[in-house]
């Protein structure tokens, strides 16, 4: 059933090192019925992507992440990895200079989008959208 | 005094002398020979005059002597003396005297007879008379001797002159002895008829006889009563018997211009008459006998007074003759003097006036020619004089000018001067790097900072090329851009580069190059400016990183609260009841606030840096206007107001940046559906004029109040009219737009009327935005 759960389920990693909101967003999935994999670190993410049966059906990436990592990093290292190349990523943060934009676009990053510009369940809705694309 | 004057007097003068000199000379010439003529003649005249006398009287001698002769006579003479036989009486002698010799002489009075002894024997006359002695008288004692004639006697009683002429009676023919004589007694008729026989021109011409005793004998021309009466005592008289007394002949030559009896100047000739003693003065008046002369004198005055009057006038026409042209000409010349030219001396050619007239009008012609040709000459002249006076009072002008100019350029050289050395200073002490080229970028000058910027020393550089300077960080084709900028185009170049140090490090450079034109709008020198901005850009990186940081932990809480608002309010964590709903409302409200305050506080803090990136595409502005509305939408529905969009149709993509414009209309939209009422109008209309796209948007909604317009475009300034029922605007958003349309090069503008509504204009460059690199964009 959990494992019915767990597969029937989309599964959406999200790196967010504020706790406060990662657990609105992970709440907030969790509630429109979305398995979250959440993670504060860059490091702790990639220690789970791979050790994971499953890879996540899309990545929220925070920017700026606490620890030697930040979103960028992450994603290069990402990637550069064939297996989680194609996960779809999404930068939300709430800020970044347009050179980081342009380079975590350049990255691969799927969209960067602004916290403060957006309601929850907006972002959500943006994320689902291309685990939607990606599977269709 | 004038030629014709002189000619005048000087010929009428020369000819009055000449003529008069000529005719004194005629005159005196005349007179002596008319007087001469005149004597000649008057001695012609008394010599004939004289033999006619003469012959007359001797004529009537030789009568007598025939009566002498006559031998009845002798008989009678002889019978009555007794001597004879008396054969004749007394009577029968007287009548044949009477008979025989009364009729036989003209102007013979009586005839009577004296005897021997001088006694009248007989006498034609009267008996009364015989007796009478004739003893003593001349002519008893010459009458004897021969024929005699008597003085001229007046017979008392008859009152008549009388001479007698006597003849001795010879008793025999031809033989001596006397026996009487025979004396007859003639009138003076035919003697005088002799004297006043005159022929001659002379009215006051005479023949006169004068006796002896120098009485006259005939009568006078003038006088009355002179025979025997008046004595003729003249020279003429006296002359006459001296020279018969003398017996000198007649050289009476000087009878001329004596007086005679009357005492009146006459001419006179004279010729003694021997047969009777007398003397027959011929006598002329003086004046009478020159009176022709006189009148020819008269007539040579009056020919004088003629030819002096014609000399006059001739002289006059000689000298009008030759004053007049000269007159004409002079006028002519007096006319030229006072300098008119335009002269016309109508003077025939045919003398040397008429030629020198000709000469001078030709003169004057010629001068008139020279004067035209001077006046133009002077015209030309003269207007180059001005020309060239005024040339100089510009030039002098220009000198003051210059002298002012000098002096103000000496102020200003002065002021310069010390600007010169405050600016030279200044470049000496900047810190940042001057360096001026040549138009090759080949280093004529660098200030001090050279060597504090790049470690080069500033002799070692002069000569070399800026990219020698700045060394091969910057790429060829950078570097080509930058001086074709500069020396094509003639463009500043503003740029950022990155540099070499001498020791070979790099360092953030700003540069400023300026090409400096000459006058012929080459470039001459370039001016390069450049600064060290490896410190700034790591301010500005700091600083960017500083914006990034604050507005992530801003924002982070933030979004945090709103997310988890919205979370409670989607009943997330449970139905909510009415108040709680409301309250957690309240927080979402002021969150999202606080969220679009930090934006705006973002952009603007973007914007003022000047680091604000405007990245030109093109772009349609119908699409993009319509997205903006799209993106309005909801609030536009909620607030029922209808939204028309109008644009230029030949309006295609316009070069701008589409997140900076579509910021504008977004506000600017968000403006007017905020403060119209619901269901209100708003228009965006966009339309091209000239090269500016102008876009206006308007509503119907609460318009700005007047005093306000001036301060919509401020910082935080918010309108009175609706900060009362709207608490939730920044008072940024129209601050910011205005910010971007001027960096976009274009303008803003307002239009407002309380209640009315309210209209925004703001333009934008056809041609587009300039592109700008900068660092941040708007969020």
């Amino acid at each position: 059933m959990l494992m019915n759960e767990n597969t029937s389920k989309v599964n959406i990693m999200v790196v967010e090192d504020e706790d406060l909101l990662l657990q609105a967003i992970t709440t907030k999935m969790e509630k429109q019925g979305i398995n979250t994999i959440p993670c504060t670190r860059g490091e702790q993410a990639l220690d789970y992507l791979e050790s994971m049966e499953k890879l996540p059906n899309a990545i929220w990436l925070d920017y700026y992440l606490k620890g030697s990592m930040n979103g960028l990093e992450f994603l290069q290292k990402l990637k550069a990895k064939d297996e989680w190349k194609d996960i779809p990523v999404i930068v939300v943060s709430n800020t970044a200079s347009d050179e980081k934009v342009k380079n975590i676009l350049a990255l691969g990053a799927n969209k960067y989008m602004l916290k403060a510009e957006h309601r929850l369940d907006e972002l959500v809705d943006t994320i689902q959208n291309f685990i939607d694309t990606d599977i269709s | 005094m004038k030629i014709r004057s002189k000619i005048f007097v000087t010929f009428s003068v020369g000819m009055t002398l000449f003529l008069l000199i000529g005719i004194g000379i005629v005159y005196d010439f005349s007179s002596e020979n008319l007087e001469t003529r005149i004597h000649d003649h008057l001695e012609t005249s008394v010599r004939l005059q004289a033999d006619h006398v003469e012959t007359y009287l001797e004529g009537l001698e030789g009568r007598l002597i025939d009566f002498s002769s006559d031998g009845k006579v002798k008989d009678c003479i002889l019978s009555i003396q007794g001597l004879i036989d008396p054969v004749c009486n007394h009577e029968e002698l007287v009548d044949h005297l009477i008979q025989n010799k009364l009729p036989v002489a003209e102007g013979l009075k009586e005839v009577f007879i004296l005897s021997q002894e001088g006694e009248v024997i007989a006498s034609t006359v009267s008996y009364s008379t015989i007796g009478e002695s004739f003893v003593g008288t001349k002519l008893f004692e010459e009458g004897l001797l021969g024929p005699s004639i008597g003085d001229i006697v007046i017979k008392e009683d008859e009152q008549e002159f009388s001479f007698l002429v006597s003849a001795p009676i010879h008793k025999l023919t031809g033989g001596d002895e006397s026996i009487g004589i025979i004396v007859g007694r003639f009138d003076t008729n035919r003697l005088y008829e002799i004297l006043t026989n005159r022929t001659g021109l002379h009215s006051t011409w005479e023949s006169y006889l004068v006796n002896e005793e120098l009485y006259m004998i005939s009568p006078s021309r003038f006088l009355d009563d002179v025979v025997l009466n008046k004595r003729v005592d003249t020279k003429n008289s006296e002359s006459c018997f001296m020279e018969e007394f003398q017996g000198i002949q007649h050289t009476n030559l000087d009878l001329v211009g004596f007086s005679d009896y009357r005492g009146i100047k006459v001419i006179g000739a004279h010729r003694f008459i021997p047969t009777t003693g007398w003397c027959l003065l011929v006598e002329v008046d003086s004046s009478d006998a020159t009176g022709p002369l006189n009148q020819l004198y008269l007539l040579v005055l009056i020919i004088i007074f003629g030819m002096i009057l014609s000399a006059m006038a001739i002289s006059f026409s000689i000298g009008s003759m030759i004053s007049q042209p000269i007159q004409k000409l002079s006028r002519a010349m007096k006319k030229v003097e006072e300098g008119d030219l335009s002269i016309n001396i109508d003077l025939p050619l045919d003398d040397e006036i008429g030629v020198l007239a000709h000469s001078f009008m030709k003169m004057t012609e010629s001068i008139q020619t020279a004067r035209f040709d001077l006046d133009k000459k002077v015209v030309t002249q003269t207007s180059a004089i001005s020309e060239q006076k005024q040339k100089l009072m510009d030039q002098q002008q220009a000198i003051l000018n210059i002298l002012e100019d000098v002096a103000e350029e000496k102020e200003r050289a002065e002021s310069l001067t010390l600007d010169l050395q405050k600016f030279k200073l200044a470049v000496e002490n900047t810190s940042d790097l001057i360096i001026i080229t040549d138009p090759q970028t080949r280093i004529l000058h660098a200030n001090p900072s050279l060597s504090a910027i790049t470690g080069h020393n500033i002799k070692g550089t002069l000569g070399k090329r800026l990219q020698e300077l700045w060394g091969d960080k910057v790429t060829q084709e950078k570097y080509d851009e930058m001086f074709m900028s500069l020396k094509d185009k003639k463009e500043r170049v503003n740029d950022e580069i990155t540099a070499l140090r001498k020791d070979g490090t790099e360092f953030e450079m700003a540069v400023n190059m300026s090409p400096i034109l000459n006058a012929d709008g080459k470039v001459e020198f370039i001016v390069v400016i450049t600064r060290d901005i490896t410190k700034e850009k790591k301010i500005d990186t700091m600083k960017t990183e500083f914006i990034s940081l604050a507005s992530h932990q801003l924002r982070t809480p933030l979004s945090s609260m709103r997310w988890f608002c919205e979370m409670l309010l989607d009943g997330d964590a449970g139905e909510l009841n009415e108040e709680q709903l409301e309250f957690v409302g309240n927080i979402n409200d002021s969150n999202q606030r606080m969220i679009t305050l930090v934006n705006a506080l973002l952009n603007i803090s973007r914007i003022e840096s000047g680091r604000i990136i405007v990245d030109p595409e093109p772009t349609n502005l119908k699409e993009l206007i319509e997205e903006v509305i799209k993106e309005l939408k909801p609030k536009i529905e909620t607030r029922h107001h209808q939204i028309i969009l109008s644009i230029h149709e030949k309006l295609g993509e316009v070069n701008i940046d589409p997140k900076l414009v579509g910021e504008v209309y977004k506000n600017l939209l968000t403006n007017a559906i905020k403060y119209t009422p619901d269901h209100g109008e708003i228009n965006v209309f966009v339309s091209l004029k000239d090269d500016v796209i102008i876009s206006q948007v308007s509503d119907t909604g609460y318009g700005i109040p007047q005093e306000d317009l001036n301060n919509v475009f401020k910082k935080f300034f918010r309108s009175a009219n609706i900060v009362e029922f709207d608490t939730d605007g920044t008072g940024l958003g129209l601050y910011l737009t205005k910010a971007i349309v001027e960096s976009s090069g274009g303008d803003i503008y307002v239009e407002s009327e309380v209640d009315k509504g309210t209209s925004f204009f703001f333009t934008l460059p056809k041609e587009g935005m300039k592109k700008k690199e900068g660092a941040v964009k708007l969020s």
